[in-house]
């Protein structure tokens, strides 16, 4: 009998232990069944956009956390006290909150609303210590009420380099996009591939993990040290000079490396949204490369150089200066509107006399011959820099309906002819290249999931010889040093050009109203830099040579100590010595 | 004498109930051992996906974290801050080159800068079910077979 009760009770305890475990796993398929209507769902995922550094490692534009504020309606317990300590963290007016966080549930249209984005994590920590006090006194005011973090695109050098780095407007988180300069140029490589990411609900399904590559960092050819500085010196000599807006930009000729390119004014990235009129209103994001105008005298030197290669005059060939220069019944004058008697090439560059270059383009070079050069130079044509926006202006050539001889006249020393900056140092920088004109960059190198991709230097073109550069180079650096121009550099030999062109008001040229220039390389023994500066509407004088060639002395006395560039006599020295 | 024969060789009630009730048992603690193993397995799994997922999020978190830090580190190091501590430390700008002292020092290749390259993410997804939870028993016998034949192959590369 006993053993029958144990044997008895033995199996009941096991069937009912039994019992117990398919309980469990009916539990569990019970679950499953609930999924497996929407077993599934997705995200699509954005990657973490590339960072972009200068030359040196600088970070120039990266991402930052920032935080969304928003309620789940259907949570919400206590509109009053989510009010109330949302208001008071996020300086928010309390009535607008309590509006919000009041509305009534909706399936259809109201579910979750945003009370605040973009917010500093700091906040956050305050909000994140309210509610454990919340918590801690088992108090459910603050349900419904939820953050979460997503990255959004920062500058933190602000307006440094900003109309070289162009804005992503991560204000609108939907459609959010880049524009102008490198994050436009190459948004496609900093924002990577979005991926939308498959979420199981029943978490025994998780199968992979789909991994989501941020998107490329960028190395640009721009020294940040070199860009602050053209942009202190600039903006100075903008304000100095009661200019409408200034451009420098600083190009090594060898390799087409853009070290600086500045222009003012220029917006703070990081507050795009406040500079929309001074966008629209100037249609301009960055005068370096979208606004094409007419250069002026150092439009000159290319004429000068298209004649030298063309053998059509020497550095010693004399001209005779009458003062005006007769073409279809039309004259002109030089900018003195004085005759300069006898002069040689390199006089007539050093003078800038508009009479002489107009003589070389029309009665020694001819029509075709120039404009081939011109051609070759790259004016009227794109440089193919790889900053986004780049604007260029037809050149009128034989040929065009409204060209005739005049406008060669006009055009070989700077008007009639409309170049961007970066077009003219581009061409000119052939002439401190050995006649060889480079591409010019701003990148330098693609850094991408353990692959470093460098951007080698390409010629664009070989306008002039080699022998013709170094003639020319010698010529203006001659001219600088004759005419004792605040241009120079103590200890540094320097060639260059200053340019003055007068502005079309109303289809007529005022000559009250200048764009001043100057364009200048060296060491001319071995150049390792190019500055070309516009200074636009200068009021406190109308002359390049006044204006843009002291910005220019400033800029490179700070730029070959930035570079490391020892004066002349002492890189000679130095040379020697590491030679022997 | 056949009557006999058959009832020398009957059990006992008590030892053919007693032997039911052992294979009832047998099979029953043997269903019980398969379920439990079962709810075991099932259990790990879904506690392992779980820690998965919350392991992604803290990923995704950290490298947000790791973003902010690199901003903050830039907004410290910027142009504007830098030239700040400059001045409060006391330097001067170089405003004449004649000042400066050019040493060569051989071998110096000036500043080097460092970039931070991205972690490599080369395989598309990582797989966390390892294929012999999911093969059949067919698979893994061809599979190992298949793999032993080509063992001398690999051997003498």
């Amino acid at each position: 009998m006993k053993s029958f009760i144990r044997f008895n009770l033995v199996g009941i305890i096991f069937t009912l232990f039994g019992l117990l475990i398919v309980f469990q796993m009916l539990r569990i398929q019970e679950f499953g069944d609930e999924i497996s209507i929407d077993p599934y769902w997705e995200e699509p995922v954005t990657p973490e956009r590339g960072i972009i550094y200068d030359r040196n490692g600088h970070q120039l534009a990266g991402n930052k956390k920032v935080y969304e504020l928003g309620v789940e309606l259907n949570q919400v317990v206590d509109p009053e006290s989510i009010a109330l300590e949302v208001s008071h963290i996020f300086d928010m007016e309390y009535k607008d909150v309590l509006a919000l966080a009041d509305m009534n549930f909706d399936e259809n249209s109201a579910r979750y609303i945003v009370l605040d984005d973009f917010i500093e994590p700091s906040k956050i920590t305050q909000l994140e210590s309210i509610e454990k006090q919340y918590s801690d006194e088992d108090n459910n005011g603050l349900y419904g009420l939820h953050w979460f973090s997503y990255l959004q695109r920062s500058y933190p050098e602000k307006f440094l380099a900003a109309n070289v780095l162009g804005f992503y407007s991560f204000m609108d988180r939907i459609e959010g996009g880049a524009h102008f300069g490198v994050e436009e140029a190459y948004d496609n490589l900093l924002s990577g591939n979005s991926v939308t990411v498959v979420h199981p609900l029943d978490p025994s399904q998780i199968s992979e993990i789909a991994n989501v590559p941020p998107g490329a960092n960028l190395v640009l050819t721009i020294d940040r040290e070199i860009q602050a500085m053209t942009e202190e010196i600039l903006e100075k000599a903008v304000e100095d000079n009661g200019a409408l807006s200034g451009t420098i930009v600083i190009m090594d000729p060898e390799t087409g490396e853009v070290l600086s390119m500045a222009v003012t004014p220029r917006i703070d990235p990081n507050e795009y949204n406040k500079y929309a009129d001074l966008i629209l209103n100037y249609n301009t994001y960055n005068r370096a490369v979208d606004t094409p105008y007419e250069p002026g005298s150092v439009f000159k030197v290319l004429t000068m150089a298209a004649a030298l290669d063309s053998g059509s005059v020497e550095p010693d060939t004399e001209f005779i200066d009458t003062g005006v220069y007769t073409i279809d019944r039309q004259n002109i004058y030089n900018w003195d509107r004085g005759a300069w008697g006898v002069q040689d090439m390199t006089t007539c560059l050093q003078h800038s006399l508009n009479v002489c270059l107009a003589w070389i383009a029309v009665e020694k070079v001819g029509p075709s011959t120039y404009y081939d050069y011109m051609s070759a130079f790259g004016i009227g044509h794109r440089t193919n820099i790889d900053l986004a926006g780049e604007k260029i202006l037809p050149l009128r050539e034989p040929g065009d309906e409204d060209w005739t001889m005049l406008s060669l006249g006009n055009n070989s020393f700077g008007q009639g002819v409309a170049t961007t900056p970066i077009q003219i140092i581009t061409a000119i920088s052939a002439i401190a290249n050995e006649g060889k004109m480079m591409v010019p960059h701003v990148l330098k190198s693609v850094i991408s999931e353990d692959n470093i991709i460098n951007v080698y230097p390409r010629v664009s073109g070989t306008p002039i010889s080699a022998e013709t550069a170094e003639t020319l180079t010698e010529m203006l650096a001659n001219s600088l040093e004759q005419e004792a121009s605040i241009a120079l550099v103590d200890g540094y030999r320097v060639a260059g050009k200053t340019g003055t062109a007068e502005i079309i008001i109303n289809g007529k040229y005022d000559d009250t109203l200048t764009n001043a220039s100057f364009v200048g390389w060296g060491p001319v023994d071995d150049p390792k830099f190019i500055v070309y500066i516009w200074i636009e509407q200068p009021s406190s004088s109308p002359w390049g040579s006044v204006v843009a060639a002291p910005i220019f002395s400033d800029i490179v006395e700070n730029l070959v100590i930035l570079m490391e560039i020892p004066p002349d006599d002492i890189r000679q020295q130095l040379y020697a010595q590491t030679s022997n | 004498m056949q009557k006999n024969i058959k009832q020398a060789f009957e059990q006992a009630p008590w030892r053919i109930q007693l032997r039911s009730f052992v294979w009832i048992l047998l099979v029953v603690v043997c269903f019980f051992a398969v379920a439990i193993f079962n709810l075991n397995i099932s259990s790990r799994t879904y506690a392992a996906g779980v820690a998965i997922q919350d392991l992604e999020t803290e990923k995704t978190n950290t490298m947000r974290q790791i973003a902010d830090l690199r901003h903050q580190l830039a907004m410290i190091k910027s142009s504007a801050e830098m030239e700040k501590r400059l001045d409060e430390l006391g330097y001067e700008r170089i405003s004449d080159p004649e000042e400066l002292v050019y040493l060569v020092i051989p071998g110096y290749l000036g500043e080097q800068p460092v970039y931070e390259i991205p972690v490599s993410q080369k395989d598309d997804s990582v797989t966390l079910i390892k294929p012999a939870y999911t093969q059949s028993l067919w698979e893994l016998i061809t599979q190992q077979t298949l793999g032993f034949s080509k063992a001398p192959e690999r051997i003498l590369r």
